[in-house]
């Protein structure tokens, strides 16, 4: 395994189109753990920052910030903190990032569904410029070299967000984050969808290890309740 | 390159390749209480450590990364040899056991407390909820704090960590930490992975893609030109000896029916080549150019493939019995495939491997159709289980060498002895020319019962003359080890009105895999172990054992009882419920009580006629009654939110405690020199307590401290022979032998005190702390004994051997009730309550005992709910890590989780003792369907019960 220490994500973004080959390196727990090892690391920690700051009513996440920083961070929405505590291992949340995280875009992960109904925002490094994108905009055409440099959220968003899997460690079969009318699905292994309740409707589901597809089209249609006053939960 | 780092406080240089682990390095630096469980998945967490005073696991960083950062081991705990606070009350606590990662929680519990002085329930949970508890589940470390937080305020625990039994006895069933537990605790070089010294060879294996197939030829002459590659070892080069795995007496009740590496693989993952080599980045190249030719046979998964018309034979070479052959065995023999391995029996076993029948068996009492015919209610139900796998923390594991001529092998196993009788088959050599040291084990739980490495591993050694270190990985645990036996079990079951259960009737087809290891006494445990519960006029059973292409079957906790209990007391709900009966009011009307003539043992036997005997010490009902008072059994819980239903169950139970008429335990002890004493006993203790079992002997027979005693065991130089750690023999028969060795030299000790003072033998007694006293007052210490009987004119070393047969059951009986909520919309199951009693008649050390019930529970529940193997249309394993495959963590514990201890004295165990761990993996899955079927109406039959399960029984989808 070869390891690079870039400074800049100009430097970072130069290597990574370079080595086909290669992965970004921020946490860790992803791209250090089994069967996700790469010949070629870039390790983005010479540049990312980590802090949790508020701007006007947005709250900007370095890239770099800890899930286990997130989940307590009274700043940080609390459907955001929700999802970062999702992670059920304390010494996964001490290392995994939410950069990390919302670059992967994983079905099965703690965040995707959340920064997706959440509305949240990327500022990342396309190659060209620093660009701000709505994360919906990531999720469906982000380029593997692209680098998020930090998050930034509304700090009023709040909501609902629930994983189900068969034990606490588990792969979830899906995920869902609500914020509002804004709603967000994702189903492992590959399956993300958003908009509005019954966008779920639209998503190619698969049979995997946490379940069959019916199974999964079913949760996704009740894994929400209304209340008597409409909310959700 | 160098990075220097703060280590446990000190500036620290540690040197390694960049994108080393940080835990390999720590480890090679002398760090050896950081561990590896999960080969770098981030889940286990015997590699935490605190980095930049967060907790982390190690092998997620990587060397580089660890440059100028501030880092804590478990070492940093120690003061000296002295350990601190927290890893005392762990000890205190029991929670000390396999003790792999047990350094690391002792290293989080000490990082919280110091954080947070006061932490609750929730906080614990969150702190210890990266790290995966195997032995002794989550419970008692909440008491470990709790114990902690006394001790620092009050100068001294405030809270029992046990019950005490006996109040005669001074150290046998009272709590008082195991004898071994402080450099467990302490991440002391105690494990296989410490013995091996630098310039040690490896060894890779390079395994079978196929699932069924032909090896027709292994060329590795290019693999063998590789730089640092000793030998390659294949089905054309090893012995062609023939054998089994199964650490089981001899001759065992399984066919010998492999060689090392055979000539046709029968699993995804079978051995196909042995490299040993200089390192594994050399042994992993050597393997890259293995040239194989592969000749693909169709293969079979299932019980139900197995037995179909004309289904590919798994084995179908040659039958051979070493005794009690067939009289058609010739002509049997007529269709056999000269191209695969032999299958050899030691006796017969029922089998027909011409249809894939590795085993079978048949037996019962009474009339079964005339019990049927009285019943006024009758259930035919059948029940899955599925393949589960042990999870040992430290995964299989073998090193050795040559040591004076001699093999030496340091193992990881439960059964020392089996392991040099079958290494010392293989390599051709006899049994002096082998040494087997059982270092600690860090989890069996039954798959250290096969020998499943140490055969090649000794085989090479032998061969090589190299010291070769072995280690599976964990995906390796998951599809070339041994598991669950999964079973098809068809319960038939008849009651009448009145709740008498009239007739039942067992059909158990079991999956064996490739290899017929314990592929009889497995299978035999589910009807063997289920309806000798029962006291039922009419009771029958089929049992039929199935080779597959599955990965392998093997040794497991609780053998086939636990999937046996599932079958037979979901049968008993399910008959209940048709009859409108309570089916707590039904088991209470159907068990046995003390006395009772258990005549369904005569057609148990195990490929022998088995012996009726009297039900001995029972507490079962004592157990059923008041665990249903815990529970509120009877009264109906209903949860604020209506898409939660609630649900009540139970289980009665049974096990065993060993094997009677085929264990054998051997002990000695020594009364050394300065007046202590060294027990030297044959059984294997793999962190359950069974050396301090032996000491407790010593300690009550001879009337000294317990600190006066230590206990070498395992070595099978050093001590004399036992059957192994298998069958819930250990506290029976191991500590039986030891008794036994107690008072043989108690009676020598008194007859050479006798020659000393000169004074009749029944004039002298002895007297705690350590003399021989006269009926005069004249005393003497046992060192004064001991240092005039090995004087110049002495008499020679007191030394008492003691050994341990018996025709006698000492059977634990037990009740676990579940108490489950689940959410109708979502399909979400939570335990909620879980309550574990059981007659472990005197528990000789009861903390242990509990912590040995709250880690089979646990881990039982895991098995209903969550665990799985699952093969792809290939039979290739899909689920090799944990997250995976599914385990259970502090999170899934039952909020309300309690084992109880029932008091009965048994006739027969040491101190009457009975065993305690292998019956408690029997209770939950029972228990937490019947809730799920109290709380929707919906009885899963399969496993692992999930939400997806019940949804779609309720029709939800």
């Amino acid at each position: 395994m070869r390891i690079h220490r870039p400074l800049t994500p100009e430097e970072a973004y130069g290597i990574r189109k370079e080595c086909r080959a290669s992965s970004y390196l921020l946490g860790g727990t992803y791209v250090l753990s089994i069967g996700h090892e790469r010949e070629d690391l870039i390790d983005l920690n010479g540049f990312i920052t980590s802090g949790i700051s508020e701007e006007g009513d947005s709250i900007i996440i370095g890239a770099g910030a800890k899930l286990e920083d997130v989940s307590a961070s009274s700043a940080v929405p609390p459907i955001i903190r929700k999802a970062a505590a999702g992670c059920p291992s304390l010494q996964q949340r001490n290392m995994a990032t939410i950069g990390g995280n919302a670059a992967l875009c994983l079905a099965d992960g703690y965040m995707t569904a959340a920064l997706l109904a959440a509305d949240a925002h990327v500022l990342l490094y396309d190659g060209d410029s620093t660009v701000n994108m709505p994360y919906r905009v990531y999720a469906e055409k982000h380029s593997p070299e692209w680098i998020i440099l930090s998050l930034s959220i509304a700090g009023s968003k709040d909501g609902s967000v629930k994983r189900i899997s068969r034990a606490s460690h588990m792969h979830a079969a899906v995920t869902a984050a609500v914020c509002g009318d804004s709603y967000a699905y994702t189903a492992s292994p590959s399956s993300i969808m958003y908009g509005n309740r019954d966008c779920y409707k639209d998503m190619d589901l698969e049979s995997d290890l946490t379940g069959s597809a019916e199974y999964k089209r079913y949760l996704l249609s009740v894994i929400f309740k209304e209340d008597r006053d409409g909310n959700q939960s | 390159m160098e990075i220097r780092a703060e280590i446990n406080g000190r500036s620290v240089v540690l040197s390694g390749a960049a994108d080393e682990r940080l835990r390999d390095v720590l480890y090679r630096s002398g760090y050896t209480s950081v561990r590896d469980s999960d080969d770098r998945e981030g889940f286990a967490g015997s590699d935490t450590i605190i980095f930049n005073d967060r907790l982390a696991y190690s092998n997620l960083i990587l060397l580089y990364q660890a440059e100028g950062a501030s880092i804590r081991t478990p070492e940093s705990l120690m003061d000296g040899r002295r350990i601190n606070d927290v890893q005392q009350a762990m000890i205190d606590a029991g929670v000390v056991q396999s003790a792999y990662n047990a350094p690391e929680a002792a290293l989080i519990l000490t990082y919280l407390l110091e954080k947070n002085p006061d932490p609750s329930k929730d906080d614990i949970k969150n702190a210890l909820s990266g790290i995966f508890i195997r032995d002794a589940g989550y419970e008692h470390y909440y008491l470990a704090v709790q114990l902690v937080r006394e001790k620092r305020i009050h100068g001294s625990y405030r809270t029992a960590v046990s019950p005490s039994f006996r109040s005669s006895l001074r150290v046998v069933g009272k709590p008082s930490g195991k004898i071994d537990a402080e450099p467990l605790v302490a991440g002391g070089k105690l494990f296989v992975e410490d013995r091996v010294e630098p310039g040690a060879f490896v060894m890779h294996i390079l395994r079978s893609p196929f699932a069924h197939a032909y090896v027709r030829s292994v060329d590795v002459t290019e693999a063998l030109g590789v730089d640092g590659v000793e030998d390659i070892i294949t089905a054309f080069n090893c012995p062609d000896v023939y054998y089994m795995q199964a650490g089981q007496g001899n001759p065992e009740p399984s066919p010998y029916d492999r060689r090392l590496i055979n000539r046709k693989v029968r699993h995804v993952g079978d051995r196909v080549a042995a490299i040993i080599a200089k390192d594994m980045e050399t042994a992993e190249k050597a393997a890259s150019l293995i040239k194989v030719v592969y000749d693909p046979i169709e293969p079979v998964f299932t019980v139900e493939e197995a037995m179909a018309e004309g289904a590919p034979l798994v084995h179908n070479g040659v039958v051979e019995y070493v005794s009690g052959a067939p009289d058609d065995l010739a002509e049997y023999n007529r269709s056999a495939d000269h191209d695969e391995e032999k299958v050899i029996y030691q006796f017969p076993l029922h089998g027909d491997i011409r249809k894939n029948i590795a085993a079978a068996a048949h037996g019962g009492i009474g009339d079964i159709d005339r019990g049927f015919s009285e019943a006024d209610a009758i259930v035919d139900e059948t029940y899955q289980t599925s393949q589960i796998q042990c999870t040992p923390l430290e995964p299989h594991v073998c090193y050795g060498h040559i040591d004076g001529g001699r093999l030496t092998l340091n193992c990881s196993t439960q059964v020392p002895y089996h392991v040099r009788r079958i290494v010392a088959t293989v390599c051709q050599i006899p049994e002096h020319k082998v040494h087997v040291i059982k270092e600690r084990v860090g989890g069996g739980y039954g798959s250290k019962q096969d020998i499943l490495v140490e055969d090649l591993v000794g085989y090479a050694v032998w061969k090589t003359g190299k010291s070769i270190y072995y280690r599976n990985t964990r995906a390796e645990e998951f599809y070339a080890n041994s598991t669950r036996h999964p079973m098809r079990i068809r319960v038939k079951m008849g009651g009448k009105k009145d709740g008498t259960i009239t007739a039942i009737y067992m059909d158990v087809r079991a999956n064996t895999g490739p290899y017929g290891n314990h592929c009889l006494t497995v299978p035999m445990n589910a009807s063997s172990k289920t309806l000798p519960i029962f006291r039922v006029d009419n009771m029958y059973y089929d049992l039929f054992t199935y080779y597959t292409n599955t990965p392998p079957a093997g040794a497991y906790q609780g053998y086939g009882a636990p999937k046996g209990y599932f079958a037979i007391v979901s049968a008993m709900g399910e008959l209940a419920m048709k009859l409108g009966i309570d089916p707590l009011e039904m088991a209470r009307k159907n068990i046995v009580e003390k006395g009772y003539m258990l005549e369904i043992l005569r057609g148990l036997g195990e490929g022998r006629e088995g012996v009726v005997v009297p039900v001995g010490s029972c507490g079962l009902r004592e157990a059923l009654d008041k665990g249903a008072e815990m529970i509120g059994w009877g009264k109906k819980e209903v949860a604020d939110d209506p898409d939660w239903k609630i649900g009540k169950g139970f289980a009665m139970i049974q096990q065993g405690s060993g094997l009677p008429g085929l264990d054998h335990s051997n002990a000695q002890v020594k009364l050394l020199t300065d007046g202590t004493f060294l027990v030297l006993s044959g059984g294997a203790d793999i962190g359950t307590g069974l050396d301090t079992i032996s000491a407790k002997c010593v300690s009550e027979i001879m009337k000294v401290p317990l600190e006066s005693v230590s206990v070498v065991s395992g070595d099978t130089d050093a001590c004399m022979f036992d059957t192994g750690a298998y069958a819930s023999s250990g506290t029976y028969f191991s500590g039986n032998a030891s008794l036994n060795a107690a008072k043989d030299l108690l009676k020598k000790t008194i007859a050479e005190a006798s020659l000393q003072l000169g004074v009749a033998e029944d004039e002298l007694s002895v007297e705690y702390p350590g003399y021989v006293v006269a009926k005069d007052g004249r005393k003497l210490s046992y060192y004064e004994i001991s240092h005039t009987a090995t004087s110049g004119t002495g008499r020679g070393q007191l030394i008492g051997t003691g050994s341990f047969t018996t025709p006698n059951f000492a059977v634990p009986y037990g009740a676990h009730f579940a108490e489950v909520a689940v959410n109708i919309r979502t399909g979400e199951i939570k335990v909620r309550k879980f309550y574990a009693l059981q007659d472990a008649a005197t528990p000789i050390n009861p903390e242990l005992a509990l912590c040995q019930m709250y880690g089979a529970v646990l881990k039982s529940i895991g098995h209903t709910l969550y665990e799985d193997m699952v093969l792809d249309k290939n039979g290739k394993c899909i689920t090799t890590t944990f997250t995976d495959y599914g385990v259970p963590m502090i999170q899934d514990a039952p909020d309300d989780m309690k084992a109880v201890l029932i008091d009965v004295n048994d006739d027969y165990g040491p101190f009457g003792a009975k065993s305690i761990s292998e019956i408690a993996c029997n209770g939950a899955a029972p228990a937490i369907a019947m809730a799920i079927a109290d709380a929707t109406g919906v009885w899963v039959r399969s496993w692992p019960i999930t939400g997806e399960k019940i949804l779609k029984a309720l029709g939800r989808f």
